[in-house]
């Protein structure tokens, strides 16, 4: 393994989001990497810098001024290597995530194997999958044409066959292709990924290299059982970045700053949240969410089988993809606070056309946190729509993003994690403060130590343990639906009640463990562990210890927006305030 | 003042909003994807002129011509009768074969052009196109040809930026419809004697004064504050609407309102397209002027200086502008617990606020 204890190296980690950039620096102390400072600015790959590199010297200058630690020599270049006298870093890596999504067409044979494994390859990247043709297709070949040439797609990934297998299927789409090149111009044409039967990869590479630019991957089905995705997604990743680098000034700098070692931001949270995966629920089912501005990720299921997808959904330029939908406006006005904002009486909507069009202007008031966090709470109910099923049980949620990272109190960007997202059973919380989710991810292909060491310190303390249940029938607010025992190691017990309608929170400190038992009161009550059942479970401590979160699934905010903020007021005061002192 | 005899703010350039009675303007005009540039550099253009265009939809068949022949495609090839790139008119033979005296021809169904043959002898024809066009958007020159993508243009006149455009690009006489920039536009302010007019008003949040523009053949409407619930209309009428500083009831910034007002009855030119946050390109209103000896180029950006006039951007208080007072921006905390760079701003009312510099736009 690279890396080790014996020879620390020191890590600058640099992240290009859609509204900051942030740089951090990661160094041995007494012995364990620790997360040393963050330096941010805003990122500059839009007008007016046009060149992502100056809000990375930017966001590096802020972290030396922060740290204390010279990164910068006089020629104003990074220092690399260290100096003996403790000055720049050793290993440079970098995440994106600033640019605009990539069309893309996916091609292969049958929906369900070729043409699914091409989605996979571009799963959780930052692409917009505009046409899919298949050989069931029922098109006529002049539609086929036009809805291709019509696509005007950056990337056709053309998959198909199995190795010696099925020939004609893929012939078809060459055939298809080089009709398009009819209707293209050259600067129309897009970059072509072959990853199909490799019996045919000459042939493909001769009929379409003379149009296009072509990269050849191994099959990524070789055979019916077998599903082979890593070189294609690599090779998918390099025109990705080829592309991007081509509209926005500086990320090639950036690529030769970091020596290659530079991704999509999504692909670093994914790697991250299955590490997570790993500590909090390696049995268990995972939820991970990263809200960015323009985008948002998420990785969810079994550790073995976890899916990873990125929308273009986002708390900034990212709700432009909501336009057409009326369904999200109301959404948003059924959970603010609010009806009428600011000093003006703007209305909800308002708002959300507002932040769409100024993603990178900071909330300078307690009206503008909530209602950032109202579109928080909509967004990731469009995601638990998309990732759990109907029963919602989740085991571990690991959320990441500025509104829950950077929330004014761990409560808050609790209740916004549970309002949105509403997960049933037994959930462990853990929210990335640090926001280097995604470099950390990419940091561990560099060095393992890294990681693991950086995880278990403070920047990733785990949230909360919450327990929601859910019941079947409408329960009067107050109704006792559970009896629970919170049993920690020293052998002291706290009882507790659990009552419909309600958020109560109980100590269990960083560091401790202790056991939960939980007894519904009849079968009509689900803990987690199924209509009925009892709950016995040990749990680590956390930031607020074991929040019980018994307003019942699904949750829907009050009809008045006066209701809503007190109802929100009332929740964060009992997040903030132990069972043990309310009892007291 | 140079920026050289002052202390400059470090940190990355802010966004300009230019706002500038007599400004040159040098604006990039691009097709969403790449396509026909249909200008040389040195062309006058008006605002109406396509300058660059490119395919939206084809309209295509393609002919199996040895099916239709009942040849094979073999024999279907040796029988075609164009070649790509042909044009042909309704009726052209395309392809023919004689077998004993029968003789079958294939005859194009539509005029078009013939895109290729492939070795199936299936050949295809585009009848039509549907273009994606672009315009120049002002009346000015083109200085310079972006091959595949569309033209710098050039301009002169008294230049406003806005926030939000509804996609249209027209040009008329501009009229006041508001006395004041803090004013909503009503149904009753609007006239015949507006009717061709390009409307200026301190915001807008009535659908109905939509409509009552569009039955008045408005050519332009800017307004400082455009409702949510006015935005769907707004998207259809067919004049331009150019919002200057936010949604909803919010006024229209002093600068801007000023400059239109004082320009009633001056020839405007309002390009009310999407702005394009990544190439800086924001919709705008251009008034043309007779003659102008000195013009002020305009800017995407500047770094931040002392004595500047800044916009506050901020979804609660609009409508705050003021001037930087720091000569050095500082890490604070903001209560609601984000560590930011904030620079010290002295608002219109005398008001001394921290704000942070990603929360600030330049008012050139």
């Amino acid at each position: 393994m690279q890396g080790s204890l014996v020879e620390t190296e020191v890590f600058l980690a640099v992240d290009v989001g859609s509204v900051f950039t942030r740089a951090f620096l990661l160094d041995g102390v007494e012995g364990q990497y620790r997360l040393i400072a963050m330096g941010q600015a805003p990122t500059t790959a839009g007008v007016p810098a046009r060149d992502a590199l100056l809000g990375v010297e930017q966001a590096v200058l802020d972290l030396q001024n922060l740290s204390g630690i010279r990164l910068v020599d006089e020629e104003d270049g990074l220092i690399v290597p260290t100096s003996l006298a403790g000055e720049g870093v050793d290993t440079v890596i970098g995440t994106m995530s600033c640019g605009r999504p990539l069309r893309v067409v996916l091609m292969g044979v049958l929906p369900e194997l070729s043409v699914a494994s091409a989605r996979r390859i571009v799963a959780g990247s930052y692409v917009h999958v505009v046409e899919t043709f298949t050989a069931t297709d029922a098109a006529t070949p002049d539609e086929q044409i036009r809805r291709l040439v019509e696509a005007y797609p950056d990337i056709v990934i053309l998959t198909g066959g199995t190795d010696e297998g099925a020939h004609q299927a893929v012939l078809s789409h060459v055939d298809l292709l080089l009709w398009a090149v009819r209707l293209w111009s050259l600067a129309q044409r897009p970059w072509i990924l072959y990853a199909g039967n490799q019996a045919l990869a000459e042939e493909v590479q001769n009929r379409l290299s003379a149009h296009y630019e072509v990269r050849l991957a191994p099959n990524v089905r070789p055979s019916i059982t077998q599903e082979n995705l890593t070189p294609a997604r690599e090779a998918f990743l390099d025109i990705f970045r080829q592309l991007w680098a081509a509209r926005i000034p500086g990320l090639d700098d950036l690529h030769m700053l970091t020596r290659g070692r530079f991704t999509l931001s999504a692909y670093g949270f994914a790697r991250l949240a299955r590490y997570m995966q790993r500590l909090y629920a390696p049995h268990g089912t995972m939820l991970a969410v990263d809200l960015g501005a323009a985008y948002t990720s998420a990785v969810w299921g079994p550790l073995d089988t976890s899916r990873h997808e990125t929308w273009p959904w986002g708390l900034g330029q990212g709700l432009a993809s909501w336009k057409a939908s009326s369904d999200f406006l109301d959404l948003v006005r059924a959970w603010a606070p609010t009806d009428k904002i600011g000093t003006h009486g703007a209305s909800v909507p308002d708002f959300v056309y507002w932040k769409r069009w100024y993603p990178h202007a900071l909330p300078l008031d307690e009206s503008s946190v909530e209602l950032e966090e109202t579109l928080a709470r909509v967004v990731l109910q469009k995601v638990r729509g998309r990732t759990l099923d109907s029963e919602g049980k989740v085991d571990f949620i690991f959320a990441a993003g500025g509104v829950l990272s950077a929330a004014p109190s761990p409560q808050r960007s609790l209740l916004t994690l549970l309002d949105g997202l509403q997960p049933v059973g037994l959930t462990s919380v853990v929210v990335d403060y640090a926001q280097m989710a995604g470099v950390l991810g990419v940091l561990a292909e560099v060095n393992e130590y890294v990681v693991v060491q950086v995880v278990g310190s403070a920047a990733f303390t785990p949230l909360a343990t919450v327990l929601s249940p859910r019941w079947r029938e409408p329960l009067p607010e107050g109704q006792p639906i559970a009896e629970g025992t919170l049993v920690y190691s020293n052998g002291q017990e706290e009882p507790f009640v659990l009552n419909a309608g309600t958020i109560q929170r109980l100590p269990l400190a960083l560091g401790r463990r202790a056991e939960l038992r939980v007894q519904p009161r009849h079968h009509g009550v689900d803990l987690g562990a199924g209509w009925g059942e009892p709950l016995r479970q040990d749990i680590i401590g956390s930031l607020l210890g074991l929040v019980i979160d018994a307003r019942g699934r699904p949750w829907t905010p009050p009809d008045l927006p006066r209701q809503r903020a007190e109802q929100r007021r009332q929740a964060l005061e009992d997040l903030r305030i132990l069972h043990s002192e309310k009892r007291a | 003042m140079t920026q050289s005899t002052q202390e400059l703010i470090p940190g990355p350039v802010r966004p300009a909003v230019n706002i500038v009675p007599l400004a040159r303007v040098e604006r990039e005009r691009r097709l969403p994807r790449p396509g026909q540039v249909r200008v040389v550099e040195g062309r006058e253009v008006t605002f109406a002129d396509v300058i660059a265009a490119t395919p939206r939809r084809h309209h295509i068949l393609l002919l199996d011509i040895a099916r239709m022949l009942d040849v094979s495609p073999e024999e279907a090839r040796a029988a075609l009768r164009v070649q790509a790139k042909d044009r042909v008119e309704k009726g052209d033979v395309l392809a023919e074969i004689r077998r004993g005296l029968k003789r079958r021809r294939v005859v194009a169904p539509q005029r078009g052009r013939v895109m290729g043959i492939d070795r199936q002898a299936r050949l295809l024809l585009r009848v039509g196109v549907d273009w994606d066009e672009i315009r120049a958007g002002l009346n000015g020159r083109i200085i310079r040809v972006i091959e595949s993508w569309g033209a710098v243009v050039r301009a002169e006149g008294s230049y406003v930026e806005g926030m939000w455009g509804n996609g249209r690009i027209s040009a008329g006489l501009l009229r006041p419809l508001t006395t004041r920039r803090t004013m909503p536009v009503d149904e009753e302010d609007l006239g015949l004697e507006h009717r061709g007019m390009v409307g200026v008003a301190g915001y807008c949040i009535d659908p109905v004064v939509l409509e009552r523009a569009e039955e008045l053949s408005f050519r332009g409407l800017i307004v400082g504050g455009l409702s949510y619930e006015c935005l769907s209309r707004a998207r259809k009428v067919s004049f331009p609407i150019l919002v200057t500083d936010g949604f909803g009831p919010v006024p229209m910034n002093e600068e801007a309102f000023r400059l239109l007002t004082s320009a009633e009855g001056r020839s405007a030119v309002v390009l009310a397209e999407p702005w394009d946050q990544e190439l800086g390109l924001r919709p705008c209103v251009m008034l043309d002027l007779p003659h102008i000896t000195q013009t002020e180029q305009i800017l995407a950006g500047e770094h931040l200086l002392p004595g500047q006039t800044v916009r506050i951007l901020s979804a609660t208080q609009p409508d705050q502008v003021g001037t930087v007072l720091s000569s050095q921006p500082r890490w604070e905390i903001l209560p609601h617990g984000l560590r930011t760079l904030v620079v010290d701003v002295r608002l219109r009312n005398g008001e001394h606020v921290a704000v942070p510099i990603v929360n600030i736009e330049i008012l050139r």
